[in-house]
C-alpha cells in the first residue's frame, strides 16, 4: 500500500520505504519548519538516499546531514571573490596601459621626423623676427639721425614705445642693448649683449634657439597662433611626413593583444565570446581618448617633439589600436581552443577533470583519455 | 600544474636556444666549419667545462621532458619541446624578418640586424644535433619516469590503505 510520504510517477512509487524508518527526535522542516518528528524515512530511487517528506508543505528533508560549516568560509570565499575582481580590474588597467603605452612608443616614433621639421620651421619663424626687429632698428636709428620726429617714440633715457613698423630701443646699464619691434600684432624683442649674443623674446614667452635637437625647441606661443595653420597647409599631408618605422610596434602590439584576448577569453568563461569582445574595444576607447588628450595642442611652451605628437597621434593611434582590436579577437576566438590543447599536453586525464569547464562551457565532452 | 609545465617547457626552450648559441661559438671554426672534436680536448678549461656543459644539458633537457609529459608518447614531449625552442633560435631572423615585411608595406628602410642566411644554417645545424641529444636524454627519462611512477603509486597505496583501514573502524 502506498502512503503519503511515497511519491509516485506514472502510478508507480518511486521512494522504497525503509525497515525501522521513523524520526524519532525533533528536527524541523527547512520549507515551514514543521517538525517532522514521527514522520516515516523513505529512500530515494535515484541515489538511494534517505529522505522524509514534510507531511505540511511536501519539502524534502535530507535525514543524513553535515555539520554547518563555519561563517569564515562565506567570509573567506566573499574575500577570494572580492580580490578575483580586484585582480580582474587590475589586469584590465595593466592591459589597458600596455596599449598605452604602445600607443605613445608609437607616436614617438612617428612625430620624430616631423618634430625636427617643425622646430626647424619655427626656428626660421624667430630669427625672421629677429632680423626684422633688428632691421626696424636700424631704420629708426638712421631716421633719428637725420633729424625725423621720431622723439615721440624714442625717449630722453633711450626708452621708447614701439609702434607697428617702428622699433623702440632700450641701453641699458649692463652693455645690452634691447630693441622691441612691433609688427602684424608680434612683438618681438632682442636683447643683444656686449659679446654679441642674442636673445629674441616674442610676445612675452623666450624663443629658445637650437638646442641641440629641433625636436625639443620650445615652440612660442605667437607661433602656433600665427604660423602653424600656414605650416600644415604647407606640408601637403601630415601622412607624408610620419616616420613610418613606427610600423615596427605592430609585432610587440599584436603578441600582447593575442595575449591579452586568450587571458579575457578563458578569465570570462562565464559570458560569450562575442560578448568579451567588449574589453579589447573598451580599451581601445579608452586609450584613444587617453592618447588624443595627452597629446593636446595650446599648452604654453610645448616642444616641437610635442606639436608633432598632436598632429601624428590621431593618425597613428588608431592604425596601434586597429591591430590590437584585431589581434586581441582572435585571441578571443581561439583562446579556449588554445587552453584546451594546453590542458590536454601537460596534465595527466585525471586531472584534466578539474578543468573540465574549459570543454563543458562550449558544450563538449571532455576527451576521453587514449591508452599508451 | 598547468603553468608550472609551461614554465618548465619555456625555460627549457630557452636553455635549448641559450645552448645554441653557445654550440655555435665553442664548435664552429672561424671559416664557418664545425669541429665537434677539439673543444672536449682543448686545455682551455673553459671550452672543456662548456663542451661537456652542452652535452649534458642537453641529455638533461631531454630526460625532464620525458617526465614531464609521461602521460603522453615520448615524440609529444619531443615536439612540445622542439617547437619552442626552434621558434626562440629562430627569433631574431623571423623578427627581422618581419620587421622587413613591415617596411616593405610601410615604406621604410629597417634599421635591425639580422643574422646572415650562413649563420642561421649553422645554428641550424647545432640545434638538430642538440636535438638529437635531447632525442638520447628521453631514454634514461624513461627510468626516472618510472621511478617517479612507483612512487606515487606507493603513495596512493598507503594513502587506500589508510582509507581502507578508517573505513574498516567506521563500520
Amino acid at each position: 500500500m502506498q502512503t503519503d510520504d511515497e511519491q509516485s510517477v506514472n502510478g508507480q512509487s518511486t521512494n522504497v520505504p525503509m525497515r525501522d524508518d521513523q524520526i524519532r527526535a525533533d528536527r524541523a522542516c527547512i520549507g515551514c519548519g514543521f517538525n517532522l518528528f514521527g514522520q516515516r524515512v523513505t529512500k530515494e530511487p535515484h541515489y538511494g538516499l534517505a529522505i522524509t517528506r514534510c507531511p505540511e508543505c511536501g519539502e524534502v528533508a535530507a535525514i543524513q546531514t553535515y555539520p554547518t560549516m563555519s561563517h569564515w568560509v562565506n567570509r573567506v570565499r566573499v574575500i577570494l571573490t572580492a580580490v578575483w575582481v580586484v585582480v580582474l580590474v587590475g589586469v584590465f588597467f595593466a592591459n589597458t596601459m600596455a596599449m598605452v603605452g604602445m600607443c605613445a612608443g608609437a607616436i614617438e616614433i612617428g612625430s620624430d621626423e616631423l618634430g625636427d621639421e617643425i622646430g626647424i620651421a619655427h626656428q626660421v619663424w624667430v630669427d625672421t623676427q629677429t632680423q626684422r626687429a633688428l632691421d626696424l632698428q636700424n631704420q629708426t636709428q638712421n631716421e633719428s639721425a637725420e633729424g625725423d620726429a621720431v622723439e615721440d617714440s624714442v625717449a630722453e633715457d633711450g626708452a621708447g614705445v614701439a609702434t607697428p613698423d617702428r622699433a623702440a630701443v632700450l641701453n641699458d646699464t649692463n652693455n645690452s642693448t634691447s630693441v622691441t619691434s612691433v609688427s602684424d600684432g608680434i612683438t618681438t624683442t632682442v636683447v643683444t649683449r656686449a659679446d654679441g649674443t642674442t636673445s629674441t623674446t616674442i610676445n612675452g614667452a623666450a624663443a629658445v634657439t637650437y638646442t641641440g635637437s629641433y625636436s625639443y625647441t620650445s615652440i612660442t606661443p605667437a607661433w602656433i597662433e600665427n604660423e602653424y595653420e600656414h605650416y600644415i597647409e604647407s606640408l601637403d599631408g601630415v601622412w607624408g611626413h610620419i616616420d613610418r618605422q613606427f610600423m615596427i610596434l605592430f609585432l610587440p602590439t599584436s603578441v600582447i593583444a593575442f595575449a591579452s584576448g586568450i587571458f579575457w577569453s578563458v578569465v570570462l568563461l562565464g559570458a560569450r565570446r562575442r560578448n568579451v569582445v567588449w574589453i579589447p574595444l573598451v580599451i581601445s576607447i579608452v586609450v584613444l581618448g587617453f592618447v588624443i588628450s595627452m597629446n593636446s595642442l595650446y599648452t604654453p611652451n610645448q616642444w616641437a617633439g610635442e606639436v608633432a605628437n598632436t598632429l601624428v597621434a590621431p593618425r597613428v593611434a588608431p592604425l596601434i589600436l586597429g591591430v590590437q582590436l584585431v589581434f586581441a579577437i582572435i585571441g578571443i576566438f581561439l583562446g579556449r581552443k588554445i587552453a584546451r590543447f594546453v590542458v590536454l599536453l601537460t596534465l595527466p586525464p585525471r586531472s584534466r577533470v578539474s578543468l573540465s569547464i574549459l570543454w563543458t562551457r562550449d558544450g563538449l565532452e571532455l576527451p576521453k583519455p587514449v591508452m599508451k | 600544474m598547468v603553468l608550472i609545465k609551461i614554465f618548465t617547457t619555456v625555460l627549457m626552450s630557452l636553455i635549448m636556444w641559450g645552448l645554441v648559441n653557445l654550440s655555435v661559438d665553442i664548435f664552429s671554426t672561424p671559416r664557418g666549419l664545425i669541429d665537434l672534436w677539439t673543444p672536449f680536448v682543448s686545455t682551455d678549461v673553459d671550452s672543456t667545462f662548456q663542451a661537456f656543459a652542452t652535452v649534458f644539458l642537453s641529455v638533461g633537457i631531454g630526460c625532464v621532458t620525458r617526465v614531464l609529459y609521461w602521460h603522453h608518447r615520448a615524440w609529444v614531449g619531443a615536439v612540445a619541446l622542439l617547437i619552442p625552442a626552434g621558434f626562440f633560435a629562430s627569433s631574431e631572423f623571423l623578427t627581422g624578418q618581419a620587421v622587413n615585411l613591415l617596411a616593405v608595406f610601410g615604406d621604410f628602410q629597417s634599421t635591425m640586424d639580422i643574422p646572415s642566411k650562413g649563420e642561421m644554417i649553422l645554428r641550424g645545424k647545432f640545434f638538430g644535433m642538440l636535438s638529437v641529444l635531447v632525442l638520447v636524454g628521453m631514454v634514461p627519462g624513461v627510468f626516472l619516469g618510472r621511478v617517479v611512477e612507483t612512487g606515487t603509486a606507493r603513495k596512493f597505496r598507503k594513502i587506500r590503505k589508510r582509507l581502507q583501514r578508517r573505513s574498516a573502524n567506521a563500520n
